[in-house]
């Protein structure tokens, strides 16, 4: 009989990705949870369920029987939180407790600034989220058979805002050289790479185990980030001045961000012409922040798919009109 | 963090377990590695930011034509000649590591795999994709180089090679170096000098000379040589007060100095087959470029050297390319920089240069072709971030113009020694005897008649030349500037060379070089690739040895 792996928050950008990998194992069987996962094609093979994890008979149903569990829940932080506890405590009582990785991510080490390894404290003091993350990062590292992994900006074809929103942004030239602002290092990871780090955390041998940093190893500015992406659109290079994020940032956002709210009411032009550029963002852009991945790269034998590579396929896939999973 | 010499605290250069000498693209792929090591790193720089005539004066020197100048095709600032490289990425091949009976001192004391294994970061390092040089691994759908040309056993057919953005290692990687914690990078801090410890075989210190000229002295564990093909030979030579040069023993440093030769000749036609000749790009977005060579068992049944052949463009002052673009170029060389004039004139002595006439002639006729050159030369050029590497002009009559490109036999004779000359920091300038085997004309000679010979077989083209000049245009084929390869070249043990197999220097363990100057064999392979794979290889070593002591 095939080992199950479940999936939660299967239909999500990262989960999609993981579902396609885990289901390619041999001797596995991958189930994709989550409240909507029938309207999602998955591959051939894949069982599907429908469940509403944020409830305890359902998360506990999706879950007996699992050999492994992918947690990949995404939604308020609230609700994160609670899933997530529900899902530690439900795998606790399992007469083999299932190895669980659980999807953290860079902003559960909130504020911090500098080179960060998996060994820093958690801070979480971001905001909602970051503290949500970092809870929950801290439930994988307390289960005795947990792997947290933390990756830093995932990108590829269907990211909503590290892909496509920034795409839009530089095709509208809206984005691009932010100068100083944008020296802060951009931890990309590459969706694939998330993927591939999920199925070696499910095979680690115990005693291994602990939080993993996801990124590349070389890391990219921000500036460079939007060069490389832009140029692999097809985009000419441009600065963009702080007078003009600041304008973008602080009067332009606000409505922008209304008519976005407006426009995803049924009915209306599904694609935004003009996303907000979110205040935090030239907030994050100079973030001085590198994630330290040596003890993926030395106990994962994580490789890192090239930026060159990654561009590529995000960009045909944005070019190609892609669309993003949320 | 980076600072300038002046800058430089008594405190920063305190217990400094790695001493980097050079801020190009060894030195700074280097710096990177060690990043957060747990030790103290300084990695120092002669140059600034950019380029300055100052600065850029430390490479005069005295050399001879063919070989360019010897301030030219190289850079002193940070990133070094990174900032004007074309970025062209080839990796070496197995065959340039094999002792090879018909190509004198060849042989690497290391596999290829040794290398090879770093080539996937390498090239992640220079922002060019995938370790995949083959055309049908990297661009689907791109079709064969000429359609038609069926497998034989003498020639690779669908290679490629592929294109860094080019990246300016100072900007790109600028940030790791201001952000590091354990790496200061010392700008304006050249390097004059190596202290020896008394009685012991060991480079206790490196002198610098600051920015103010004041010089001082820095204690290192461990010193790092990263400096280029010429500058790493010339600093062991003129640090050594007895004048014998350090690393020196067998009377190999500064020796075996090679480039590649390159030249082009002789006409492709195609019979009526398609032909890519353009650049295109890989499926990862990275430009790339056909190329043919020759099988290994070729190469060994015909005792050939390690050469790539490229579809070329016709030679700029000759007009009756009839292209609009080629010949405005011609006509504004004088706007390039001299290395760039240089290419444009391959081969002065031989080249038919048109009237300027001539040349207005085919800028009028073509006007529109010229409106599109310009557009692409602002748009996927001069602003783009990934650059269109250069311009390719096909001939007016479909035929292409061979471009030879080949590694060179190693010769003891053909070496980097001392002028008398001073420069502003009192050390001796350099002296470049570049030399060149006869025996390489007839390998090259070879190559192209073994060319020509499966090409014709093949029924898809041929190739013409006239076999009366081919020696001689061949002699005459220009060392390629700025590829410096050989003057510390590594080997099982002093008697072959001056570094062993993990590049620390035989006479002194406690310095490395991280430079072409240890490649043993050049290949036909641009040498910046390989060069960020040995840089990538020594920090593997250090991290090592540094946990260790």
């Amino acid at each position: 009989m095939k080992n199950r792996v479940v999936i939660l928050g299967a239909s999500g950008f990262i989960g999609r990705r993981v579902v396609q990998a885990v289901s390619r194992l041999d001797g596995v069987q991958a189930v994709a949870v989550s409240r909507h996962a029938s309207a999602v094609p998955f591959a051939p093979g894949v069982e599907v369920a429908d469940a509403d994890v944020s409830t305890a008979e359902a998360l506990e149903g999706a879950v007996s029987g699992a050999a492994g569990i992918v947690n990949c829940i995404a939604g308020s932080p609230d609700l994160i939180v609670a899933a997530s506890k529900r899902l530690f405590d439900a795998a606790a009582r399992m007469p083999s407790p299932p190895r669980v990785v659980h999807m953290s991510s860079l902003a559960a080490y909130g504020s911090v600034t500098g080179r960060i390894d998996e060994s820093l404290v958690l801070r979480g003091d971001s905001d909602a989220y970051s503290a949500a993350k970092a809870e929950t990062d801290r439930l994988a590292s307390n289960y005795r058979n947990g792997v947290a992994l933390r990756p830093g900006i995932v990108y590829g074809p269907g990211s909503g805002w590290w892909s496509d929103r920034i795409a839009r942004l530089l095709v509208r030239g809206r984005l691009g050289d932010l100068g100083d602002r944008g020296r802060g290092f951009c931890n990309l990871v590459y969706v694939d790479d998330v993927a591939d780090a999920v199925v070696r955390a499910l095979n680690l041998e115990e005693g291994r185990l602990g939080p993993f940093n996801l990124s590349l190893s070389i890391p990219i500015t921000w500036n460079d980030y939007f060069a490389q992406y832009g140029a692999a659109l097809g985009v000419p290079p441009r600065s963009v001045s702080g007078l003009r994020l600041a304008v973008e940032t602080r009067v332009l956002a606000p409505p922008l961000k209304l008519l976005e709210i407006l426009l995803r009411t049924p009915g209306l032009a599904r694609a935004n012409p003009l996303p907000p550029l979110r205040p935090w963002l030239p907030a994050m852009c100079s973030h001085d922040i590198r994630m330290d991945v040596t003890r993926a790269e030395r106990i994962l034998g994580m490789h890192w798919t090239p930026l060159s590579t990654g561009l590529r396929m995000t960009a045909d896939w944005f070019l190609a009109g892609g669309r993003t999973v949320h | 963090m980076i600072v300038t010499s002046d800058e430089l605290t008594d405190e920063m250069a305190a217990d400094v377990a790695v001493c980097i000498v050079g801020g190009g693209a060894a030195g700074i792929t280097l710096a990177c590695e060690l990043d957060e090591c747990g030790h103290k790193v300084l990695l120092l720089e002669a140059g600034s930011l950019k380029p300055s005539a100052e600065t850029q004066d430390y490479y005069n020197g005295i050399a001879h034509a063919p070989h360019p100048a010897a301030n030219e095709f190289r850079r002193v600032a940070l990133g070094g000649t990174t900032s004007i490289w074309g970025g062209r990425c080839v990796p070496f091949d197995p065959i340039d590591f094999e002792p090879r009976d018909y190509v004198s001192n060849s042989g690497w004391p290391i596999s290829y795999e040794e290398i090879a294994r770093y080539y996937p970061r390498a090239l992640e390092y220079c922002d060019a994709g995938k370790f995949d040089f083959t055309a049908a691994g990297s661009i689907s759908g791109g079709g064969p180089t000429i359609a038609g040309l069926e497998p034989n056993d003498v020639i690779e057919r669908d290679l490629i090679e592929r294109y860094s953005l080019p990246t300016d290692f100072g900007r790109r990687y600028g940030g790791i170096l201001r952000m590091s914690r354990n790496v200061i990078t010392v700008l304006r801090a050249r390097c004059i000098g190596l202290e020896k410890a008394v009685g012991e075989d060991r480079i206790e210190a490196v002198k610098i000379a600051a920015a103010s000229g004041r010089s001082r002295v820095i204690r290192s564990a461990f010193v790092v040589l990263a400096m280029g093909g010429i500058e790493c030979a010339r600093l062991l030579m003129a640090s050594d007060p007895r004048g014998v040069g350090y690393g020196n023993r067998t009377d190999r440093l500064g020796r075996f100095y090679a480039s590649h030769l390159e030249t082009s000749f002789g006409r492709l036609v195609p019979h009526g087959a398609k032909v890519a000749f353009d650049f295109e790009k890989t499926d990862d977005g990275v430009y790339c470029r056909r190329k043919f060579q020759f099988l290994p068992s070729a190469q060994r049944r015909h005792r050939l050297l390690n050469t790539a052949f490229r579809l070329h463009f016709p030679e700029y002052s000759d007009a009756s390319h009839g292209s609009s673009v080629m010949s405005a170029i011609y006509l504004a060389k004088s706007f390039l920089i001299p290395e760039y004039q240089n290419i444009l004139q391959q081969d002065p002595a031989h080249a038919t240069s048109s009237p300027a006439p001539a040349h207005w002639r085919n800028v009028m006729s073509g006007l529109p072709n010229l409106a599109r050159f310009g557009f692409d030369w602002v748009f996927k050029r001069h602003l783009a971030t990934r650059k269109l590497p250069y311009t390719l002009v096909p001939n007016a009559d479909g035929s292409y113009p061979l471009e030879f490109n080949c590694e060179q036999t190693p010769l003891e004779s053909s070496r980097i020694t001392l002028a008398d000359d001073l420069d502003a920091h009192g050390m001796r300038r350099v002296r470049i005897d570049w030399r060149r085997s006869d025996s390489d004309l007839l390998a090259a000679q070879r190559a192209f008649l073994l060319l020509r010979e499966t090409l014709g077989q093949s029924g898809a083209c041929r190739l013409e030349f006239d076999d009366g000049v081919l020696v001689e245009r061949l002699s005459r084929s220009a060392p390629v500037g700025g590829h410096h390869i050989g003057t510390t070249r590594m080997a099982f043990s002093s008697s072959g060379g001056v570094v062993d197999t993990n590049c620390a220097i035989f006479d002194f363990p406690n310095v490395c070089i991280a430079s072409s100057s240890v490649f043993p064999t050049g290949s036909h392979a641009n040498p910046t690739l390989t060069i960020v794979a040995v840089a990538l290889r020594l920090a593997s070593h250090l991290r090592t040895r540094l946990s260790s002591e």
